[in-house]
C-alpha cells in the first residue's frame, strides 16, 4: 500500500490493540446473555422510527434504532423495564422477562400537536450527548414544515443552512457549503442513491419534496466508515415509506407549485406504498402576457417520488424507491433546455438473527441535460450525462449494549458522458462526441463501536476504497501550455489509472457527566469524482469528471472536538465544536479555460490546496410552546494554488467569518403557530479591481489580488404562520403564510463595475439584488 | 470559446445592445440565469459606493505586428486608480524593438507620447518575432509566431426588424474556409469608421476544423448606407489566449457573475499587463443596402 499517512499506521496499530483488549474483556463476563431486538414504529402510520432510544432502567444500558428502525440489545437474562423514547412521541414503557432471545416490535404514538409534548424522562441524556456521533444534525420533517422559506416552498436544503457549519451558496440557493468545502464535496443521498444535482430552477428549489421525506441527517465531521467518496459532508435523506394502516391523500396548493401525495397499505402492516408529485406553474402566468417574446416561454419543473415496501415474514423486507425530476425550459421555438435526475433504489433488509442485521441495496442514479437549438439552418442537440450503478451491503452486528460492529462493501460503476453534439440539417459543425469515461469505485469498511465502562465510547473504523479508470479511451499528456504532446489509446477494460486508499476514522466520546460529554473525531476521506464549478451558483451544466492520471483524487482530513451538554431534562440541547480541515488536490479551471466540448478538458485545470477551521455554537430548545435554535459559526476558509493569485494564499469565495441563524417557533394555540428566522453572515470574499488600464481600445479592470474584498454583510428576517382547521375532523387542512425578507433588505447578490456609456473614463459600482420582500401563501390538505 | 452556433440563437433571443459578451461558457450561464430572473423575479440594480484600495501603478504593454506595412505599433501605458477620471498615463522614452530571426530588428520610434511606430515593419507568416521593451532598467520581452493567413470568403448582410429589446438594422454574416491541416485561432473585428465594436468575436477550429465557417457578427446594428470593415485576424495561441482571457475580464466586470475575474494571460516576460501578437490580417468591406420592405 502506497500510504504516506503516518497517522494511519499509528491508528491501525492502536485499533488492533483495542480490538484485542476488547476480545479479552468479553471473555471475562460469564453470565447468560440474551438478546431483545425488534423494530420501533409509528402507531398511526406503521412507519419505522429512526434514532428512537431504547433504554433498560435496571442496568442503565440502552441503544438507538438504526436507519431502518431496528434495535438490538444483548443483556444478562432478567426482568427489565424497557423505555422507548422518540422526540414528539409519547414514551412507551414495557416490562419484559428476558429468559431467552426475544423479538419485540414496538409501536409508539405521536403527540397530535407539539403543544402536548412533555419533557422526556431525565434518566437518559439525549442522543446528542451520549450517542457515538458528532457534528451530526438530524432534522425532523415536522421542523422543516414550520420554518418559513422562499415563496413558501418547504425545502430541506434551505432549512439545513440554518444550522452551524452549513452555509448557503447564496440568496435563495439550495446549494450549501459545509465547513469550508465546496458544493460538489457534499455526498447527497436520497434513499442511498447519489444525487448529482440537487437543485431545481438553478438552485432556487431543491429536488427534495418535503412531503416525501421522512428523515434528514447531515454529517459534517466524524464521518462513519460506511460513508466515503466526498470530502465535505454527508446529507442522508430518507424517503417516507407510506402509511401501513390506512390510505390517505394529502396535498398543497401554492403560488409557485402544487403537490399531491397518496399513501396507504398494500397489505395492512405488511406493505405500503407512497407516491408523491409536484409541479411548478409560475410560467403559466407568462401566457397572460400580451408580449409574444414573453408569452411563448416555458420554465417549470416537476418531480415524482415513489416508494413501496413489503415485509416477507419477520426477518425480511423489500423496498423499492425512486425519484424522477426534470426542469424544462423553452425559449419560444428557438431553443430548449432540460435537465434532471432519475434514481432507483432496490433494498433488501434481512435479519440473520437477533444480533445481525443486513441491508443490501442496488442503486441506479442518472443525471443528464439536453440542450436543443432549433433555428433556421442551425439545428443541433447537446447532451451530457453521468450514470451510476452500485451494489452495496451493510452489516450491523449488535454484540451487546455499547458494542456494535459495522461492516460492508460497496461496488460502484460510473459512466460519464461529458458531452455529445449532433447537428441536424446543413449546420456546419462536426458531430462530436466526447469520449465516454468508465470508472469503477469499490469500497469495503469495518468499524466498531465499543464502550469502556460508563465513561468512554470509542468508535473506530477503516474504509478501504479503490478507484479505477478504465478504457476504452485516449489518454493525453500535456505541455505546460496545455497542448497535447502525446496520445495513448487504451482498449476496453484496460486500466488507465488506479488509486487505492485506506481512510481511517475515529470518534471518542467521553461522558463527563449524565448530561454532558466531550467528543473528539478524526476523519480521512478521498473523493474520486470531481465537479468544477465555473460560476458563483451551481448550474445544470457543471461537469463531473473522474480521477485520472492528471486529476488526482481529492483527499481531506478533519479533526473536530466538541462539548455537548443538555439542560432542563434534555429540553435544551447545547453544543460547542471546533474543527480543522485540510484538503489536497483541489481543482479549479485555469484563467480563460476552454471547457465546451473539450476532450482535453484536463489541460484546462489547475491544482492546489485548501483548508478551513472554525468554531460552531448551537443551542436548541426542542419542546414546549416556544421552540427553536440559535446557531453561530466563526470560521476561516482559504485556498492556495500555484497558478492562481501568483501563488499567494487567498480566501475562498465562501469564506464567511460570521454566520448566525436564529430560529423561533411558537404555538399560539391548537390551531395557530408562528415562526420567525433571522440570518446574518459576513459577505462573500470577492475580487474587485484595484485599478484600470487601456488595452485593445477598451478600458479594462486591473485585478491585483484575488478575493481581497468583501460583499456587504447579508441579513434577512423571514416570518411565517400556520393556521390549521379545527382539530378532530377527518379532513385536515391548513393555511401557511410566509414573508421572505420581512424588512426588505436589499442584499447584494453581486457587485460589478461598469463604465459610463458616454464617458468611458468614468466608472461606477453597481449592486444587483434579487429579492425584496416576498409574501406568499399556500394551502395544505389531508384526508 | 465562441462557437457562433450557440451565439447565433442566443442573439435571436436576446438581441440587446448591452456590452455583454456572448461566449458560450459564461454567457450561456448568464443567459439562463438572467432569463430566469427576468421571468420570475424582481431583480433590481442600484449604484453603490465601494471603497477600493488603489494598487500600485504597473506598466501595460500592447504590441502588434501584422503582415501589412504601416500597421505595427507598440503602446506603453500604466494602470491608474479605479475611480480616476481623465487620461491614462503613458510611458515615454522607452527603447522598443521587434526582433526577427532574419535581418536586423525593427526599431519602433515614439511618434506620440507612449505610441511607438515603425511604418515599414511587417511580418511574414510562419516567422517568429520578439518584442523587446526597455525602460527604467527593466527589459520586457514577448514572443509571437505569425500564423498563415486565412482569407474572408464573403460578407453577407441580414436585416433585422426592431424588437422591444433591440434596434432595427443590418448585421453581418462572415464566411471563410478553415484549412484542415493546422490548428487555427481567429478573431474577427468589425470597424465602423475608426470605431471598433467592443464585442470579442473569438474562435478556434476545434469543433469545425477544415470546414466552411459561418460566423454571425452580432452587435449594434448598422443602418442603410453605413460602411463596415470586417477583419479576420489569424492569431497564434498565446495571442488568442490573451484576447480570450481578456474577454472573460470584460464579461465578468460588466456582468458581475460568472468566473472570478483575473488578469488576462500575458505572453510577456517578466509578468506584466498586456501582450505582443504577430497577426496575419485579412480585411473586407461591406456597404449596407436599403432595408427590404
Amino acid at each position: 500500500m502506497r500510504q504516506k499517512n503516518p497517522i494511519l499506521y499509528v491508528f491501525i496499530r492502536w485499533a488492533g490493540m483495542a480490538f484485542f483488549l476488547y476480545a479479552f474483556h468479553v471473555k471475562g463476563s460469564g453470565q447468560q446473555v440474551v438478546t431483545m431486538s425488534g423494530f420501533v414504529r409509528d402507531s398511526l402510520t406503521g412507519e419505522e422510527l429512526i434514532g428512537a432510544t431504547v433504554y433498560l432502567e435496571e442496568i442503565g444500558e440502552g441503544t438507538i434504532t438504526n436507519v431502518y428502525g431496528f434495535y438490538s440489545l444483548s443483556v444478562p437474562a432478567g426482568t427489565y423495564r424497557v423505555r422507548f423514547n422518540y422526540l414528539g412521541y409519547r414514551e412507551k414503557m414495557i416490562t419484559l422477562v428476558l429468559k431467552k432471545n426475544e423479538s419485540r416490535n414496538v409501536e409508539m404514538s405521536p403527540f397530535t400537536h407539539p403543544i402536548d409534548e412533555v419533557v422526556v424522562t431525565g434518566d437518559i441524556a439525549d442522543r446528542n450527548v451520549t450517542y457515538s456521533e458528532m457534528s451530526v444534525t438530524n432534522l425532523d420533517t415536522r421542523e422543516i414544515k414550520t420554518i418559513p422559506v422562499l415563496f413558501g416552498e418547504l425545502d430541506v436544503l434551505k432549512t439545513i443552512q440554518l444550522l452551524p457549519g452549513i452555509q448557503s451558496a447564496g440568496e435563495g440557493n439550495s446549494g450549501f457549503f459545509v465547513r469550508g468545502g465546496d458544493i460538489s464535496q457534499n455526498l447527497i443521498l436520497l434513499d442511498e442513491a447519489p444525487v448529482y444535482n440537487a437543485s431545481h430552477l438553478l438552485g432556487f428549489f431543491s429536488i427534495f419534496n418535503s412531503d416525501a421525506i421522512r428523515d434528514v441527517s447531515v454529517i459534517k465531521g466524524g464521518v462513519p466508515a460506511e460513508y466515503g467518496g466526498r470530502l465535505s459532508s454527508v446529507l442522508d435523506v430518507k424517503m417516507r415509506e407510506g402509511n401501513m394502516k390506512k390510505w390517505n391523500v394529502s396535498g398543497g396548493l401554492g403560488l409557485i407549485s402544487s403537490r399531491l401525495m397518496v399513501e396507504g397499505p398494500l397489505q395492512k402492516d405488511r406493505g405500503s406504498l407512497i407516491v408523491s408529485g409536484r409541479r411548478t406553474y409560475a410560467d403559466l402566468f407568462l401566457r397572460l402576457s400580451p408580449d409574444s417574446l414573453i408569452k411563448n416561454n416555458v420554465l417549470y419543473f416537476y418531480d415524482f417520488n415513489l416508494k413501496a415496501n413489503y415485509r416477507l415474514g419477520n426477518n425480511d423486507r423489500l423496498y423499492v424507491s425512486g425519484y424522477w425530476g426534470r426542469d424544462v425550459f423553452r425559449f419560444r421555438n428557438y431553443f430548449g433546455f432540460d435537465w434532471g435526475n432519475f434514481t432507483t433504489t432496490l433494498r433488501w433488509n434481512h435479519l440473520f438473527n437477533e444480533k445481525l442485521f443486513l441491508n443490501t441495496s442496488f442503486v441506479y442514479s442518472n443525471y443528464n441535460y439536453v440542450f436543443e437549438v432549433v433555428n433556421e439552418g442551425i439545428e443541433f442537440d447537446l447532451t451530457s450525462s453521468i450514470r451510476d450503478w452500485n451494489l452495496k451491503a451493510d452489516f450491523q452486528y449488535y454484540i451487546k449494549p455499547g458494542n456494535t460492529m459495522f461492516f460492508g462493501f460497496k461496488s460502484n460503476y460510473h459512466h460519464f458522458l461529458p458531452g455529445e453534439v449532433s447537428s441536424r440539417g446543413d449546420f456546419p459543425i462536426h458531430d462530436k462526441k466526447l469520449e465516454t469515461k468508465y470508472a469503477r469505485e469499490h469500497a469495503a469498511y469495518y468499524s466498531h463501536e465499543t464502550e469502556w465502562g460508563d465513561i468512554l465510547t470509542l468508535k473506530y473504523g477503516l474504509r478501504f476504497s479503490m478507484f479505477t479508470l478504465v478504457g476504452p479511451g485516449n489518454v493525453y499528456r500535456f505541455s505546460d501550455e496545455g497542448f497535447a504532446t502525446d496520445t495513448t489509446w487504451y482498449a476496453r477494460g484496460e486500466i488507465i489509472a488506479n488509486y487505492p486508499h485506506l481512510d481511517p476514522r475515529l470518534l471518542v466520546t467521553l461522558r463527563t457527566g449524565s448530561t454532558h460529554s466531550i467528543k473528539v473525531s478524526y476523519t480521512h476521506i478521498h473523493q474520486y469524482i470531481h465537479q468544477i464549478a465555473q460560476s458563483t451558483a451551481s448550474t445544470p451544466i457543471d461537469l463531473w469528471i473522474p480521477s485520472s492520471r492528471i486529476v488526482k483524487p481529492q483527499s481531506g482530513s478533519q479533526v473536530a472536538m466538541g462539548y455537548f451538554r443538555n439542560f432542563g431534562r434534555n429540553s435544551l440541547e447545547t453544543s460547542a465544536e471546533i474543527y480543522y480541515k485540510h484538503m489536497d488536490h483541489q481543482i479549479e479551471y485555469r484563467n480563460g479555460a476552454d471547457i465546451l466540448l473539450n476532450d482535453q478538458v484536463e489541460s484546462q485545470l489547475v491544482f492546489g490546496r485548501g483548508w478551513s477551521y472554525g468554531l460552531e455554537l448551537f443551542v436548541k430548545k426542542n419542546v414546549g410552546k416556544l421552540r427553536g435554535w440559535i446557531s453561530y459559526t466563526l470560521s476561516k476558509t482559504e485556498r492556495s494554488f500555484e497558478a492562481i493569485n501568483n501563488g499567494h494564499v487567498f480566501p475562498a469565495r465562501h469564506d464567511r467569518t460570521h454566520n448566525l441563524s436564529l430560529v423561533g417557533l411558537y404555538d399560539l394555540n391548537d390551531r395557530i403557530s408562528l415562526s420567525a428566522s433571522w440570518v446574518y453572515y459576513t459577505g462573500n470574499a470577492v475580487t474587485f479591481p484595484g485599478g484600470k488600464y487601456m488595452i485593445d481600445g477598451q478600458v479594462t479592470n486591473y485585478y491585483p489580488e484575488r478575493n481581497a474584498y468583501r460583499m456587504p454583510p447579508y441579513h434577512r428576517l423571514d416570518l411565517g404562520m400556520v393556521l390549521e382547521n379545527k382539530p378532530g375532523k377527518k379532513y385536515r387542512s391548513s393555511w401557511r403564510f410566509s414573508i421572505y425578507n420581512a424588512y426588505a433588505r436589499k442584499n447584494a447578490y453581486s457587485i460589478y463595475f461598469e463604465q459610463d456609456e458616454d464617458n468611458p473614463t468614468i466608472t461606477y459600482a453597481t449592486k444587483l439584488y434579487l429579492f425584496s420582500i416576498i409574501p406568499s401563501v399556500s394551502y395544505q390538505f389531508k384526508f | 470559446m465562441l462557437p457562433s452556433f450557440i451565439c447565433f440563437p442566443l442573439f435571436h433571443l436576446f438581441r440587446t445592445n448591452s456590452n455583454s459578451d456572448m461566449r458560450t461558457g459564461t454567457s450561456f450561464r448568464h443567459f439562463i440565469f438572467l432569463l430566469f430572473l427576468l421571468v420570475m423575479l424582481q431583480a433590481c440594480e442600484e449604484h453603490v459606493q465601494i471603497n477600493l484600495r488603489d494598487a500600485e501603478s504597473v506598466p501595460v504593454i500592447e504590441g502588434v505586428l501584422t503582415d501589412k506595412r504601416g500597421n505595427a505599433f507598440v503602446k506603453l501605458s500604466a494602470t491608474v486608480d479605479y475611480f480616476h477620471t481623465g487620461h491614462f498615463p503613458v510611458i515615454s522614452g522607452a527603447e522598443v524593438q521587434i526582433l526577427r530571426d532574419e535581418g536586423p530588428p525593427f526599431v519602433m520610434i515614439e511618434e506620440s507620447p507612449g505610441l511607438y511606430i515603425n511604418y515599414v515593419a511587417r511580418g511574414i507568416p510562419g516567422r517568429k518575432y520578439t518584442l523587446r521593451v526597455a525602460f527604467e532598467d527593466e527589459v520586457y520581452t514577448g514572443v509571437s509566431t505569425m500564423p498563415s493567413k486565412v482569407a474572408i470568403d464573403s460578407l453577407v448582410p441580414e436585416y433585422f426588424g426592431g424588437t422591444r429589446f433591440s434596434e432595427e438594422g443590418f448585421l453581418v454574416h462572415c464566411y471563410f474556409t478553415d484549412p484542415a491541416e493546422q490548428k487555427n485561432y481567429y478573431r474577427l473585428r468589425v470597424l465602423k469608421g475608426n470605431f471598433q465594436s467592443n464585442y470579442y468575436y473569438l474562435l478556434d477550429d476545434r469543433l469545425n476544423n477544415g470546414m466552411s465557417i459561418h460566423y454571425f457578427l452580432f452587435g449594434k446594428p448598422f443602418l442603410p448606407g453605413d460602411t463596415a470593415v470586417v477583419e479576420l485576424l489569424n492569431l497564434d495561441f498565446p495571442t488568442f489566449d490573451y484576447y480570450n482571457s481578456l474577454s472573460f475580464v470584460v464579461a465578468s466586470s460588466t456582468q458581475g457573475m460568472g468566473t472570478t475575474p483575473a488578469n488576462p494571460n500575458s505572453n510577456l516576460f517578466p509578468e506584466v499587463l498586456g501582450y505582443f501578437g504577430a497577426i496575419a490580417v485579412d480585411r473586407d468591406t461591406i456597404v449596407f443596402p436599403d432595408p427590404p420592405d
